[in-house]
Parts: C-alpha cells; sequence; structure tokens
C-alpha cells in the first residue's frame, strides 16, 4: 500500500504541470485525472499516477463531475486542484469532492456560488458599496424585454453568461439588430461551457483597461492582496498579454482599487487565491467579476511578488499557515499566452514538431507539451505560456521580444508572431492600450511578410547551403 | 531536423527546417511556415476564410460543424450566417458576402471537418 498522500490534478496541458510542480515541492504524490487523448502531453508522463476520467470531448471527461471524482477516489486521492476552466468554479463538483472526503483546493462552494453567478456578484457588490457598471439582471429574458432594456443600457452592450468567466459565453452586441444573434451564441456557448444559459445585459465600455487584482485568504482569515495585473491586450475577451503591476495606475488608484478588492473578499469571507476584475476607465473602477480560482495569468504575480500561489492554495486547503509576511512588488513581469493558431486566429492542430525556446534568468515557460505529442481540435488552443521578467516593464518587453523572436516551433502555427507585433506596438510600449486594442489593430488577424514564393525560396535554399547544427547546442542560444 | 543560415529579405535568419509527419516546416523569428499544399490551394483557403466574393463556403479550422442554418434551393442574402463551427470551444459563424442560392450542402451537423473542407456551394439567384 501507497502511505504517501496523494493530491489529484482534474486538468490538463500546462498548467496540469504547474500544479504537479507545487504538489511534489510540498512532499504530495500527484495524480493526473486526464481524458484518453491526454496520455500525449507532458502531466501524464510526469505525474506520479494517471487515471483516465473518459473519452475526447470534455463533456463526457473534464466536465463530467462522475467521472471525476470517481477517478480521484479509484486513485486514492486524499485532496484535488482543479486547475482553471472545466469545474474548477463549479460548486456541484466541490459540494461532490467534499461528500466523497476529498479536499477540494479551493474557496468553499459557498464563495463559489455567490461569486459564480455574475447576478448575485453584482448584487453582493452593490450591498458593499463596490462600483459596477449599469446591467439589466432581471428574470424576463424574452427578447423583446432584453431590447427594451438593451436600448436603456445604450448600446454598445455585452450579453453576458451568468454562470461565464475566462470570456466564455459572452458577446459585444453593438446594436439592436444583432441582439438575437449574439444573445443565442453567448448562451449556446455559455450552456456547453457552464452547462447554463442564463444570461444578463451589461453596459460595454469600448475605451477601459482590464486591471485585476489577486487576493488570498490565508488559514487564520487573513485576506492578502497581491496587487493588480493589467490585461488589457485581449481577442473576444480572451487575454493574450498580462503583466504585472500596471504601468497605468498611480499609487492613489492602486490604493483605492486594493481596497475593493479587499472589502469583497473580507465580507464575504474568501479562502484561498481569487482574482477581482475590474475595467478601469476615465480613472473610475467597474466590477467585472471575481474569479474563484487560480488565473492563467498568475505567474507574472508570482514572479512579482515572490510568492508560490500554487503551493499556497494547497497548504491553505489542509489548513496550514502561509507565512507571508506583507510580500512587496519588485521589478515587472509579462506573460505571452501562446496560442496553436494560424495568422487568421483560426485553431491550427496537428503533431508538434520541435519546441525551442530560450532559457535563463527570468525567463519562465509554461508548457504541456511535446515534440510528437498532438495538438487536438477538443480543448483550448493555449499551449504554453511564456513569462519574462525584469527589474523594469522596457526592459522586461525586449527581453520578451528577444525570447520570441528566438525561438523555433514547427508542426502547428502559432500566434508567436502575433505576439512579436503587439509587443513592438506604439500603444503598448506607452501602456495606452484598452481592451479594444486588438480590435482595433489586429481584427483581420496578420498577414504573411513573406509570399509563397518567397517561402518555397527558403525551402529550396536549404538544399543548397545548409550546415545542420545539432539542437541541443541551440537550447542555450539567446 | 536541420538547421541552416540564410538571408530573408535582406535580413540574416538562423532557420530550422523540420518534416513533422509528412509535411516540411520552416521556422525562424518566430515564424513557423509549411510547405505541404500547392500555391493554388494555399492561395484559395487566405479567401475563402475570410469569404471574399467566393461561392465556395470552405471550413477555415478544424473543427465541428456544430449548426446548419441552409439546405439546397434556399435563398440566402449577404451577411446571412449559412452555417456553425466550433473547435476549441470557440464558436465561428460562416456568412455569406454575396445575395445566392444554395447549391449544394456537402456536411450535416456534428459532422467533423478538415481545415479548407468545401461545406456549402452556392450558385447566382
Amino acid at each position: 500500500m501507497n502511505n504517501k498522500k496523494i493530491i489529484a490534478i482534474a486538468n490538463r496541458g500546462e498548467v496540469a504541470v504547474r500544479i504537479h510542480r507545487a504538489i511534489k515541492a510540498l512532499g504530495y504524490e500527484s495524480l493526473l485525472l486526464h481524458s484518453k487523448p491526454d496520455k500525449n502531453t507532458i502531466a501524464y508522463r510526469l505525474c506520479d499516477h494517471t487515471q483516465e476520467v473518459g473519452s475526447a470531448p470534455s463533456s463526457e471527461s473534464y466536465l463530467n463531475i462522475k467521472n471525476v471524482v470517481d477517478a480521484a477516489k479509484t486513485g486514492g486521492a486524499i485532496a484535488l486542484h482543479p486547475g482553471f476552466g472545466f469545474l474548477s468554479e463549479n460548486a456541484d463538483f466541490t459540494d461532490a469532492c467534499t461528500n466523497n472526503n476529498i479536499l477540494f483546493i479551493g474557496p468553499s462552494s459557498k464563495s463559489q456560488r455567490l461569486f459564480g453567478d455574475k447576478i448575485s456578484a453584482k448584487d453582493f457588490c452593490e450591498k458593499v458599496k463596490v462600483p459596477t457598471l449599469p446591467s439589466y439582471r432581471g428574470k424576463d429574458k424574452s427578447l423583446k424585454t432584453l431590447k427594451v432594456k438593451a436600448k436603456e443600457i445604450g448600446y454598445p452592450v455585452l450579453v453576458k453568461a451568468a454562470a461565464g468567466g475566462g470570456g466564455r459565453g459572452m458577446r459585444v452586441v453593438l446594436n439592436e439588430d444583432e441582439l438575437n444573434e449574439k444573445l443565442e451564441q453567448a448562451k449556446n456557448e455559455a450552456l456547453k461551457a457552464f452547462g447554463s444559459d442564463e444570461i444578463f445585459l451589461e453596459k460595454y465600455l469600448e475605451t477601459s483597461k482590464h486591471i485585476e487584482i489577486q487576493i488570498f485568504g490565508d488559514a487564520t482569515g487573513h485576506v492578502h492582496v497581491l496587487g493588480e495585473r493589467e490585461c488589457s491586450v485581449q481577442r473576444r475577451h480572451q487575454k493574450i498579454i498580462e503583466e504585472a503591476r500596471s504601468a497605468s495606475l498611480s499609487d492613489d488608484k492602486r490604493d483605492e482599487v486594493y481596497g475593493y478588492a479587499r472589502t469583497l473578499a473580507a465580507e464575504s469571507g474568501y479562502s484561498g487565491a481569487g482574482t477581482v476584475e475590474f475595467l478601469f476607465s476615465d480613472n473610475k473602477f467597474y466590477f467585472l467579476e471575481v474569479n474563484t480560482r487560480l488565473q492563467v495569468e498568475h505567474p507574472v504575480t508570482e514572479e512579482v511578488f515572490g510568492v508560490d500561489l500554487v503551493q499556497a492554495q494547497i497548504k491553505t486547503a489542509f489548513n496550514e499557515n502561509i507565512n507571508w509576511n506583507n510580500p512587496k512588488p519588485k521589478g515587472h513581469s509579462i506573460e505571452c499566452r501562446i496560442y496553436a493558431e494560424n495568422l487568421k486566429g483560426f485553431p491550427s492542430t496537428g503533431e508538434l514538431g520541435s519546441i525551442i525556446f530560450p532559457q535563463g534568468d527570468g525567463i519562465r515557460l509554461e508548457i504541456g507539451f511535446a515534440k510528437g505529442d498532438m495538438i487536438t481540435p477538443f480543448y483550448d488552443s493555449m499551449i504554453a505560456k511564456l513569462i519574462v521578467t525584469e527589474a523594469d516593464r522596457s526592459s522586461a518587453i525586449d527581453k520578451t521580444l528577444n525570447t520570441l523572436k528566438n525561438s523555433y516551433l514547427t508542426g502547428i502555427e502559432t500566434n508567436i508572431p502575433l505576439l512579436i507585433s503587439i509587443l513592438n506596438h506604439k500603444d503598448f510600449i506607452d501602456s495606452t492600450m484598452t481592451t479594444s486594442f486588438f480590435e482595433e489593430n489586429y481584427a483581420e488577424g496578420l498577414t504573411s511578410p513573406l509570399s509563397d514564393k518567397e517561402i518555397n525560396a527558403i525551402f529550396a535554399s536549404s538544399k543548397t547551403n545548409s550546415t545542420p547544427i545539432a539542437a541541443f547546442n541551440q537550447r542555450w542560444r539567446f | 531536423m536541420e538547421f541552416f543560415e540564410t538571408e530573408i529579405k535582406g535580413k540574416h535568419y538562423k532557420v530550422l527546417k523540420e518534416k513533422v509527419g509528412s509535411t516540411v516546416w520552416l521556422s525562424f523569428g518566430g515564424w513557423s511556415f509549411k510547405q505541404d499544399l500547392p500555391i493554388g490551394k494555399r492561395l484559395k483557403s487566405k479567401t475563402s476564410s475570410t469569404g471574399g466574393n467566393s461561392k465556395e463556403i470552405r471550413s477555415p479550422m478544424p473543427g465541428q460543424l456544430i449548426k446548419l442554418n441552409v439546405k439546397a434551393g434556399d435563398k440566402i442574402k449577404a451577411g446571412q450566417t449559412l452555417a456553425v463551427l466550433e473547435a476549441m470551444k470557440m464558436e465561428h459563424s460562416l456568412k455569406a458576402n454575396i445575395d445566392a442560392v444554395v447549391d449544394s450542402v456537402m456536411f450535416r451537423e456534428k459532422d467533423s471537418l478538415q481545415m479548407d473542407d468545401l461545406i456549402i456551394k452556392l450558385k447566382d439567384t
């Protein structure tokens, strides 16, 4: 029999690898709960134990509460880390874990229900005097009523899934003609992603910055506020580049927004890691949502504050103290999400070839796949994250650019050229970008810098002008 | 896998050339290019993904056909959503760029699609 304490990971890709690392650092063993095709991933190869939870579609594996809980029990897990996405903010799942004596690593199902329902979250904000955007959250969701309410709020409005998060189930509606179609799209996407198609309407701010605050409720009940991240570079509400901290906030504004985040966490008795998202426009903050989980972009906060959020989550779940002594920010950190997609932003799937990135101080690559692994159309297209940390923002941008430009990747196309273009954009460099930045500049995607003829010429040139160099040496080139 | 050095548009690059499956890839400067499609098809796929004036509605990505709004013989208007695809959890609407009549529909709802698959053929009204 195994006397080791086992923690299950109910996720995949790079975050499963990240959680595995924290589990091992604290002396536990890891159990990966994976779908059938995800045997071909780094997490499957690294984790101490593995259990299959079902076939490729998420609804039959990662989103199936019974399958996940059963697999965790079969694998002997005493606790479970849900990562992000999938069941990470699903209160029914959290309760199912608890009822099966599996410690859920994350906030209580009470917190998940309060903030997971974006409607009750906004109600709560109004109660504790945290500013929100005009919205319609009434029960009558007929098209006729929604048309009237959207007009009252004033276009553009955002159709938002009550159960939403991570950009899913949201659509911007510019005028009444679009309302019905966008409504259906948001509802469909929400039903698939969250199992509920309840929606509400909210004013859409065209020129705002996305500012989010990392909160952490420790085992003693103390709420830590670990600064802000700016994530204004978004496409269809999916973040692309995130940084800590924002280059656009004064210390007064920081104090103000940290206060809102602290109030929400403290008044709701929040435990563990969470993120309070705000829009920042005309020097005012508006509450967006609380994400009751680890965020994709947590590494930039870890780098700047010198903490390990996943280890802290695990310790807190086991009611152990994290002993943070008011961590202070140092330097600047930028995260680039690397998506498997072509220049026009459409998914690129297939077998991965080589993945070669420069390495060294301040370069952190979180990746879930290696050469020979398949990138399938079943899951999110994010295959890796590059997190670069430097003394100040401008050096962090330069170093990120150098790292991306000196990377090599084959087998699929990625958004690396897009990331390079954004990092070179004046609005990004000046930190004046808003959440409309992407649509304004990259709505049509990128065009190839080379014609087909020129690409073919390079292919041809290798035959006459090739010097094979051992790949090993190149990994260290910067 | 091989690396070679070359000039591209007057700039010096070290280029990775690698065969993955049956496709040969190049990677340099953060870019990844594949050489698997004849030039003609490559150009066609570029216009079909954005619509253009194409009478061929093709799949701009591998994924699943989750909604089919038209059948053969239907009259359609420019801007109308003909079908909805899903891949990597994102939905993508395929719209007509011209007024036309649906000539034929090659797939059914729930079918899996490869990149560039011909889904709907249109003809003049």
